[in-house]
């Protein structure tokens, strides 16, 4: 497969790195030379010293043949052109990073794909999102969508309301639901594996479920999750930019309780223009003394999303001293992720560049692997395999097959229905399967899945 | 000052009003009653000013600012003029002062009269009379705009200066085609009125009378008792609907009737929706408190309170109970309605809702900000932001107001030895409403009161008809100043 990444900005280098693993022919263009030399040092992949825009480079190199194109330079203009130049081109598939301009509409006439654009990836909103995400359903530590949306992947943590807690998988899986979803992961103390019939369930884990959409409410309520997140939180922002704007904005139309903390005066009048209920308030995120005027102690998420990563730090640090149980903590360096989560009272880091990184992986496909998703520190990655009849284990049953230990299948899409396997499920031409695996065993997986 | 343009679009202002006081000159011609003569001799005085004004050749530069303020005010006065000759020389009132007074009342949609007895009056003078506030009621300014073509003078503050409201809205690119639009509007409902008042038992005559004064929250009627006279709960509820119409953004009504009918015109409004939240808040508890207190009919009671609390929102002025006689509760409620008034765009006078609602909003902000001191609040309507300017200019509107007000009670207290009659007569001409407290009341008039008096209320007219700022500019010397 043939990537061509355009920018190798901070984003472009956490990619590079996640992918440069998986056998990828990539290419990367920028036009600072410095990077490029470092990228190529370390990992490999074939660099180019150019200007995207120039439509002659464009047409005369690489492109025609590439699968995906990746326009993720600083500059919103600069990625809409290149990804209208990469698509005239002949490029199959083109993802544009936007970070300014509101492109996820499809406005009267006017079309992304019209802008050779196929996805709009936009860093705010996915940081803004998954906070939004993190408060309005505080369990679920993770979601991610598969095949076209219709199944999820989502992490929830494990409780004192939950029923799960104690009870072995063997034991779950016998009480007559087990169709309807699919335990793919727990992770415990920042280890993840992939779980066997015989794992307890514990206070504290992270489950990963593997189920439909529609099901979403059920499995929240076989959990035990039921009457939480009825009563509304009271949130402060600190940090009134486009993700402190975009997460207010989401929590005031969830009714919750939002103060914005902004410290500049001319864009805190523009964040109240935009904003309805959420109190804006101008004054330096760190003043112990204005914090507590507003109750700080009293509520229960802080949200810090400044650009400056220390006054994130000391804020989240400040608030978490006053008694503030879930904090959150906007960072840039990923490095400061795995710092925060072990050391210190911060409850969360997010880095919208991992973020960004990790969400661009799920388009690398393979012939037949169609999406593609690695979790966050650790060796586990799920993949969405077609299965056509060259594939070594069409026509059997599960239990036939000897599958490693740490493998295995999420769920099946035959048709337009969908089916949690189970030992004598068969496998068949055309099905679609979810496939969980330790990064150690993929290969000898694949073997039985592709034909290569 | 550009004088010579600002006396040639004065000349055809009077052009325009003597013209069309050639249509009660024909009523009173084809009626055969002994007014005809009046009216010929005050179309011949009018048309001829006004053709010496309009040969005056124009200034080379534009109007600024201040000249269009001053073309209004005096475009407004000269109206008042006009509209006093036909009452002057017919000798139906002997006064000039009483006669400008009537005229300058109709014009600004006041309503305030100082005729005792109008059931004797000539028709034509009646008509004339009703039709003085029609003109008014949608703006004469407006009203030259739209009729004479290429009246290329001020344009949009021309506009703003007469359009009451914190901001004139431009409803088509042309100045020109928004007042017309209005002025079409204007007269489909005026047109609608009169057909319905004509089946519900009135004349056509009276029909035509009433939707005049109606639709332009006038308020002079042609009977001695106004709508009570007729004895007609169907009319009285035709009235109250349409005093509540006029009462409401003109731009809306456009909207609605030209933009494809969509009710959301009116529900998505947020000045409408406070405006007609404080007329059932009011209908509801006068007639609650009148009820638990006297008892009484209730269909009557409501219908009563309805109208009166509509005529008076609105500024119109029209009476079917004497709310003198009512618990201080209801007339307290009646008072700061006349203070407060109907819509801005609308034909209505008073302050206008839409500042009492941002005036509230602004209040609401600024507790806030005692509990929370580093808060940052814009105030809004509907979503979008009212810039912190245009709130000075109304906390600024609103004290003025107040300040007009109370120099005005003093200057009618030299004559008038009583104060509810020297407040409520000053609310009553400030406001555009007609029927005061005291004596100047619903069942009462204004005859009785000085002629100083009469001066001054007749100015305050002008002040609430253009909503002070335009007037009281012409009080500066920077105005003046070359």
């Amino acid at each position: 497969m043939k990537i061509v990444i355009a920018g190798a900005g901070e984003v472009g280098f956490h990619l590079i790195e996640n992918l440069s693993k998986n056998n990828l022919n990539i290419i990367t263009i920028d036009t600072n030379k410095k990077v490029l030399t470092k990228l190529s040092q370390n990992y490999g992949v074939t660099t180019d010293h150019a200007n995207i825009i120039d439509s002659q480079y464009l047409t005369t190199n690489y492109l025609d043949d590439a699968d995906l194109f990746l326009a993720i330079t600083n500059s919103d203009e600069t990625n809409m052109i290149a990804c209208k130049l990469a698509a005239e081109a002949g490029v199959k598939r083109t993802i544009c990073r936007i970070r300014q301009i509101d492109l996820k509409s499809d406005y009267k006439g006017f079309s992304l794909k019209s802008l050779g654009i196929d996805w709009v990836i936009n860093p705010v909103l996915l940081v803004a999102d998954e906070i939004v995400r993190l408060i309005l359903t505080p369990n679920i530590v993770d979601t991610h969508e598969f095949l076209n949306g219709e199944i999820l992947l989502t992490g929830y943590r494990m409780t004192e309301h939950s029923r799960f807690i104690g009870k072995s998988i063997r034991e779950l899986e016998g009480d007559g639901k087990e169709d309807l979803f699919q335990i793919a992961v727990i992770q415990r103390n920042n280890i993840s594996h992939i779980p066997q019939k015989n794992d307890i369930i514990k206070y504290g884990d992270i489950v990963y479920f593997i189920y439909q959409k529609k099901d979403f409410t059920f499995l929240r309520k076989h959990l035990g999750y039921v009457q939480i997140s009825a009563k509304s939180k009271k949130v402060i922002i600190n940090g009134g930019g486009n993700i402190g704007l975009r997460v207010a904005e989401q929590l005031e139309k969830a009714n919750q309780k939002v103060k914005i903390i902004e410290k500049d005066l001319s864009r805190s009048y523009r964040i109240a223009e935009t904003l309805q209920k959420a109190l804006v308030l101008n004054f330096d995120g760190t003043d112990l003394k204005k914090l507590h005027s507003e109750d700080i102690e009293k509520t229960d998420y802080f949200i810090s999303v400044t650009d400056s990563e220390s006054q994130n730090l000391t804020s989240c640090l400040l608030a978490s001293k006053q008694g503030v149980e879930r904090t959150i903590c906007l960072v840039q360096q990923p490095e400061l992720l795995q710092i925060i989560d072990q050391n210190t009272p911060i409850s969360l880091a997010i880095s919208p560049r991992i973020l960004t990184a990790r969400y661009l992986v799920q388009f690398i496909q393979g012939t037949n692997i169609s999406s593609y998703f690695s979790m966050l520190n650790s060796q586990i990655e799920i993949l969405e395999i077609h299965l056509d009849n060259r594939a070594k284990c069409v026509g059997c049953r599960l239990n036939e097959i000897n599958l490693p230990e740490n493998v295995m299948i999420g769920i099946v899409k035959r048709g337009n229905s969908y089916l949690i396997p189970k030992g004598s499920t068969h496998l068949e031409r055309g099905d679609v399967i979810l496939v969980i695996l330790h990064r150690f065993d993929r290969s000898e997986a694949l073997g039985f899945f592709i034909n290569r | 000052m550009q004088f010579k343009t600002i006396f040639k679009a004065l000349g055809m202002i009077t052009g325009i009003l003597s013209i069309i006081l050639l249509i009660p000159t024909c009523y009173a011609f084809i009626s055969e009653t002994s007014d005809f003569m009046a009216f010929l001799v005050s179309f011949a005085i009018s048309f001829f000013i006004s053709t010496v004004l309009v040969f005056i050749p124009k200034s080379k530069s534009n109007l600024k600012a201040r000249d269009s303020y001053a073309l209004v005010t005096f475009g407004w006065i000269a109206a008042g003029f006009v509209g006093c000759l036909p009452y002057y020389f017919s000798g139906c009132i002997p006064s000039f002062t009483d006669a400008y007074f009537e005229s300058i009342s109709g014009f600004t949609t006041t309503g305030a009269s100082i005729l005792t007895d109008i059931e004797s009056m000539p028709p034509a003078i009646l008509l004339w009379r009703s039709a003085t506030q029609w003109l008014g009621g949608m703006g004469i300014i407006v009203f030259a705009l739209a009729v004479i073509p290429h009246l290329n003078i001020g344009g949009m503050s021309i506009f703003q200066a007469e359009v009451p409201g914190p901001t004139a809205e431009k409803l088509t690119p042309r100045i020109q085609d928004t007042a017309k639009v209005l002025w079409f509007v204007y007269l489909i409902f005026t047109v609608i009125l009169v057909i319905l008042l004509w089946i519900s038992g009135m004349t056509l005559f009276e029909a035509i009378n009433h939707s005049f004064t109606t639709m332009s929250t006038g308020g002079f009627s042609t009977s001695n008792s106004s709508v009570a006279g007729f004895h007609s709960p169907l009319i009285e509820w035709i009235i109250t609907l349409f005093m509540i119409i006029a009462g409401v953004n003109f731009a809306l009504h456009y909207r609605f009737l030209f933009q494809g009918w969509k009710i959301g015109e009116y529900t998505r409004d947020s000045e409408l929706r406070f405006y007609l939240l404080v007329i059932v808040i009011s209908i509801t508890t006068i007639a609650a408190i009148i009820w638990i207190r006297e008892g009484g009919n209730i269909a009557t009671l409501i219908r009563d309170t309805s109208f009166t609390v509509a005529s008076i929102l609105t500024t119109t002025g029209f009476g079917t109970a004497d709310y003198e006689l009512w618990p201080v509760y209801g007339q307290f409620i009646l008072m700061f309605l006349m203070i407060m008034g109907g819509c801005a765009g609308s034909t209505a006078g008073g302050i206008k809702s839409i500042r009492f609602m941002l005036v509230l909003k602004y209040m609401y902000v600024e507790t806030l900000k005692m509990i929370h001191p580093n808060l940052i609040r814009t105030v809004k309507i509907q979503d979008s932001v009212v810039e912190r300017n245009v709130l000075a200019n109304i906390l600024g509107f609103i004290y003025l107001y107040t300040a007009v007000m109370i120099v005005s009670v003093l200057l009618v207290s030299i004559e008038t030895n009583d104060m509810i009659t020297a407040l409520g007569s000053v609310i009553a001409s400030l406001g555009n409403i007609g029927p005061g407290f005291g004596t100047v009341g619903p069942t009462e008039n204004y005859a009785h009161l000085g002629s100083f008096t009469k001066w001054i209320l007749s100015m305050d007219m002008v002040m609430g008809r253009l909503e002070i700022l335009t007037f009281l500019v012409l009080f500066l010397p920077h105005t003046w100043k070359k």
